[in-house]
């Protein structure tokens, strides 16, 4: 083999890898992504797409319904609209109603969202009882902050 | 040629400092889910005074004026760091009707509570069991709520609002 | 009084750094006095974060950055590492141990003095960056403008042991790439002779070890402490983390083209670049909380648009100076169909399209909703299916790069490689027929075991096996190889051919996993110093006599009411049984476990890469 073919297998070797590549983003940006959504946002043809989506919102108080030890039945709202969600599996731990959540799954025939991944977010904002009591109990908040 | 290639570098890197800082801008937080209820309707509720349960307020009583609605809680330390901006901004703007919530609060402590540091709202509204919170979509305390004369939310602001905020973002609506 | 202490520290240390950055052309230093001013403004700089760490031992909550994050209660080496587990301490981390390098740096011997101070002044560069960064958005001594006697921060997720030396050793390696970068952007100024590319290999090998090391203990935490079973979540933060970590071995690897004398600088140097841009890129990322991520950090535009100004600044500056003193046209590449430059080369180029496809993911999300105002999320599935296939060949590649010859097409020994090939495809084949079948996992598993085996080949029938340092210094690419083709089988095994046996079990239920019995005795409850646990307790393989114990369960934490979950695991050399236990509902408790097939060679592999990673920092 001369050199200059030797050349420009590499070249035309290397092309080929960087077209694949590009192929294959191409291909997983449109099939691989998963949309974000809140309850309201969500419309008939959603449900009827199948496709795996991210639902955004908090747990409906009062919604939270346990099958069995390990399925549950639970709503999720934005206060504007809210969806059913089956749950099989453990929940994360910080998973309690009225608390943030994200759902990640895909519609069902019946329209109830078939959750395959619960993701609980905590709230930073709340302070702690019990710090807040002995800060109370000490009276070491200044009366005259500013 | 190579001058070009070597400029891709440069070209990508303007490409995403412009998206991240146009993403930075436009304000949004990932981490928290998008209010629904921006610019809609306020949430009806009914809610009694902290200092005499049969006064009541309902969604009506506020009609046809701007109001703050801010929730907060004795046992809340955020809170406190905002509560004094809540005095600059009654002394600023009187014609602004100031609203509170109580969140989930035994009412001696919250009574206590506006006593040692003030109490700078019109109407201090009882939400013990924290469903008019839910109602507005709370998600932590405190959160601000600014409502429009025709009583749509025109602003809501998660965790405690400072100078900043107050400046470049609820001073121009009023 | 510390937190004054602290901030005056670093007030000073960046003073002098502005002093040395603006005067280096006015006043024309001693070399002595350079270094000298050099090393104060570090150790002024640790002396900064030192005090800071000081006001969290003592617990000083007038600081309020303390008062934010720690808490009285918390055991001492938590609240050490509080120092750096909020955003202002950890930009402070990052800062001391810029410091750090530049200090170590500062003693280098072997190259001139005039190069040595011109990367040392881009150090300086950078340090100014972030100081003022620090002070303006993220100061971490302000004081508590209310009296407290207790602080705020129990986070317990936070208080373990993987995430307390988690940051700062990765934290070494993205900034380790800070030098890397300097030295390139001093070696395009001074454009002598390529003696800096011998230096820049030490100090890229060493971050690239550090970044290494980081990573894996970033994942091994998310295994053991997440309970999700799971190592690797392709998360937004991980991400970031990997992107330096693959340029920086195409970094390391192009290096190794220095000592075949076929300096390729052009690249070298773009590479250095990118790979400190990407970590700077990274903790902007992070920092500014524009992702959406399981690890949320608080946010704060003002910071997040500050960190970009200096991601752009750093970057387009590096780039810059690279666009208008590009290297001259060093000695062209002795490129052959298949010798060891074209290996490398396509290696490379493999590398950055892989970085390429992470960096694209990674920021996907955040184009698309500018663009279109949707929310998207880009996850495992679409890392999965790009990056690997754009791996394997690289993978291929590098089980036989290293007997390549740098001036012939010739392989030493090919037919030994072809017949061991063949026969080791059998053998998986067969295995894997027998077994259960799964394409990822016979491509996984063959790559890993070829990649040993071609390894050990080439070692032992091109070297004289002997032990002494030289010899491992001589066969340390092959052991690297090695250490990838262990964490290869490692991963393919425990994602591939996981197992997830769910079981609804009441207490005193026998229940079989993978062919042995296990007891669920009882569920059991106590109460420790501050949270409760909950404990569901097994024997594992009741039928032999020492049967063993697992624990899993959750811990409440009353204080800041949350639970964490503390799955159970029970070692063994070939596999890892997870138990995690889930919710009751009428005494039946729900527990999942999952077998995970090899997971110790992952950490295995790694350790054997930082290993070799050591090693190549020995030789020259």
């Amino acid at each position: 083999m001369s050199l200059r073919f030797q050349r420009l297998l590499l070249i035309l070797l290397t092309l080929i890898i960087i077209f694949s590549a590009v192929l294959l983003i191409l291909y997983n940006t449109r099939e691989n992504v998963s949309y974000f959504y809140t309850p309201s946002e969500i419309d008939e043809s959603d449900m009827l797409t199948k496709k795996i989506i991210r639902i955004g919102g908090f747990v409906e108080k009062n919604s939270f319904n346990k099958i069995s030890s390990s399925s549950f039945k639970f709503r999720i709202t934005d206060e504007k609209a809210s969806i059913l969600v089956a749950y099989d599996g453990i929940l994360p731990d910080l998973f309690r109603e009225g608390q943030g959540a994200v759902i990640e799954g895909s519609f069902s025939d019946n329209n109830i969202f078939n959750a395959t991944n619960v993701f609980a977010k905590h709230d930073e904002n709340y302070m702690p009882k019990s710090i807040k009591e002995s800060l109370k109990d000490t009276g070491y908040w200044n009366k005259n902050y500013k | 040629m190579n001058k070009i290639v070597i400029l891709t570098p440069l070209i990508i890197l303007l490409v995403i400092c412009i998206f991240s800082l146009t993403y930075l801008l436009s304000g949004k937080d990932p981490n928290k889910p998008p209010s629904a209820l921006l610019n809609k309707d306020v949430p009806i509720f009914e809610s009694s005074s902290l200092y005499n349960s049969k006064e009541i307020i309902r969604t009506i009583d506020i009609k046809n004026k701007k109001t703050l609605i801010n929730f907060f809680a004795s046992w809340c330390s955020p809170c406190k760091i905002e509560h004094p901006l809540f005095f600059e901004i009654s002394e600023k703007y009187p014609e602004l009707y100031l609203l509170g919530f109580n969140h989930k609060d035994p009412t001696s402590q919250a009574k206590k509570y506006l006593e040692d540091d003030g109490n700078p709202y019109d109407f201090v509204g009882v939400d013990a069991d924290g469903l008019i919170a839910l109602e507005f979509g709370v998600f932590g305390l405190p959160e601000t709520y600014l409502i429009n004369e025709n009583g749509k939310i025109v602003f809501k602001f998660m965790g405690p609002i400072t100078t900043d905020v107050l400046k470049n973002e609820i001073e121009p609506l009023l | 009084m510390s937190s004054l202490f602290g901030f005056l520290s670093l007030i000073f240390a960046t003073g002098i750094n502005f002093y040395l950055f603006f005067s280096r052309y006015i006043l024309r230093f001693q070399s002595q006095r350079f270094n000298f001013f050099i090393r104060l403004s570090s150790l002024l700089t640790l002396l900064s974060f030192f005090s800071l760490m000081y006001a969290y031992i003592i617990s000083d909550f007038s600081n309020y950055n303390v008062f934010q994050n720690s808490h009285s209660n918390k055991p001492l080496i938590y609240k050490i590492s509080g120092t750096w587990g909020n955003h202002e301490g950890s930009m402070l981390l990052w800062l001391s141990t810029l410091s750090i390098f530049s200090f170590f740096f500062s003693f280098t011997k072997n190259i001139e003095d005039d190069f040595k101070k011109l990367t040392l002044i881009i150090q300086s560069f950078l340090h100014i960056l972030f100081s003022l960064f620090i002070i303006f958005t993220s100061n971490p001594f302000l004081v508590n403008s209310i009296l407290v006697n207790e602080g705020l921060g129990l986070n317990p997720i936070l208080q373990d042991p993987g995430l307390a030396v988690h940051p700062p050793v990765l934290y070494a390696g993205y900034i380790g790439y800070s030098i890397v970068f300097s030295i390139a952007i001093a070696g395009l100024f001074q454009n002598k002779d390529d003696e800096w590319l011998y230096v820049a290999k030490k100090w890229s090998l060493i971050s690239w070890t550090f970044l290494t090391g980081g990573i894996a203990l970033g994942s091994y935490w998310a295994y053991y402490e997440l309970g999700w079973g799971g190592w690797w979540f392709w998360d937004p933060v991980e991400n970031i983390s990997l992107m330096p970590w693959i340029a920086g071995l195409a970094l390391v690897h192009s290096l190794m083209m220095v000592r075949g004398e076929q300096a390729i600088k052009k690249w070298i140097v773009f590479l250095s670049i990118l790979c400190f841009s990407l970590s700077v890129f990274g903790t902007f990322l992070v920092r500014s909380g524009i992702l959406t991520s399981v690890h949320s950090f608080a946010a704060d535009a003002s910071r997040g648009i500050f960190i970009l100004l200096i991601f752009f600044i750093v970057t387009g500056f590096g780039f810059l100076v690279f666009l208008l003193k590009e290297p001259k046209k060093s000695n062209s590449l002795n490129l052959l169909f298949i010798n060891k430059v074209s290996a490398l080369v396509i290696n490379n180029i493999l590398m950055i399209i892989a970085t390429l496809t992470i960096l694209l993911g990674t920021i996907y999300p955040i184009i698309i909703e500018v663009l279109y105002n949707k929310r998207i999320s880009v996850g495992g599935p679409y890392f999965n299916s790009t990056v690997i296939p754009i791996m394997i060949p690289g993978f291929l590649l590098m089980s036989i790069a290293p007997i390549l010859s740098w001036q012939t097409n010739k392989i030493i020994n090919s037919k030994k490689y072809a017949l061991g090939f063949i026969i080791l495809s059998i053998l998986v084949l067969i295995q894997s027929f027998f077994l259960e079948f799964n394409t990822w996992g016979l491509v996984g598993l063959l790559l890993g075991f070829w990649i040993i085996l071609a390894s050990i080949i080439a070692i032992c029938s091109s070297y004289k096996v002997k032990f002494t340092i030289k010899f491992f210094q001589i066969i340390n690419p092959h052991i690297a190889h090695i250490g990838v083709g262990i964490a290869i089988i490692g991963i393919t095994c425990s994602s591939i051919f996981q197992t997830e046996l769910d079981f609804n079990l009441n207490e005193g239920d026998k229940f079989n996993v993978n062919g042995k019995m296990v007891l669920f005795e009882e569920i059991a409850t106590t109460n420790q110093i501050n949270f409760q646990s909950l404990r569901g307790k097994f024997l594992f393989d009741i039928e032999k006599d020492e049967s063993r114990k697992i624990e899993a369960g959750k811990n409440y934490y009353p204080v800041s009411k949350m639970i964490t979950s503390e799955a159970g695991i029970l070692h063994q050399w070939n596999k890892d049984i997870y138990f995690i236990l889930g919710d009751q509902k009428n005494n039946e408790w729900f527990v999942k476990v999952l077998i995970n097939p090899f997971v110790s060679f992952i950490w295995l592999g790694v350790i054997i890469m930082m290993y070799s990673g050591l090693i190549a920092v020995t030789r020259r």
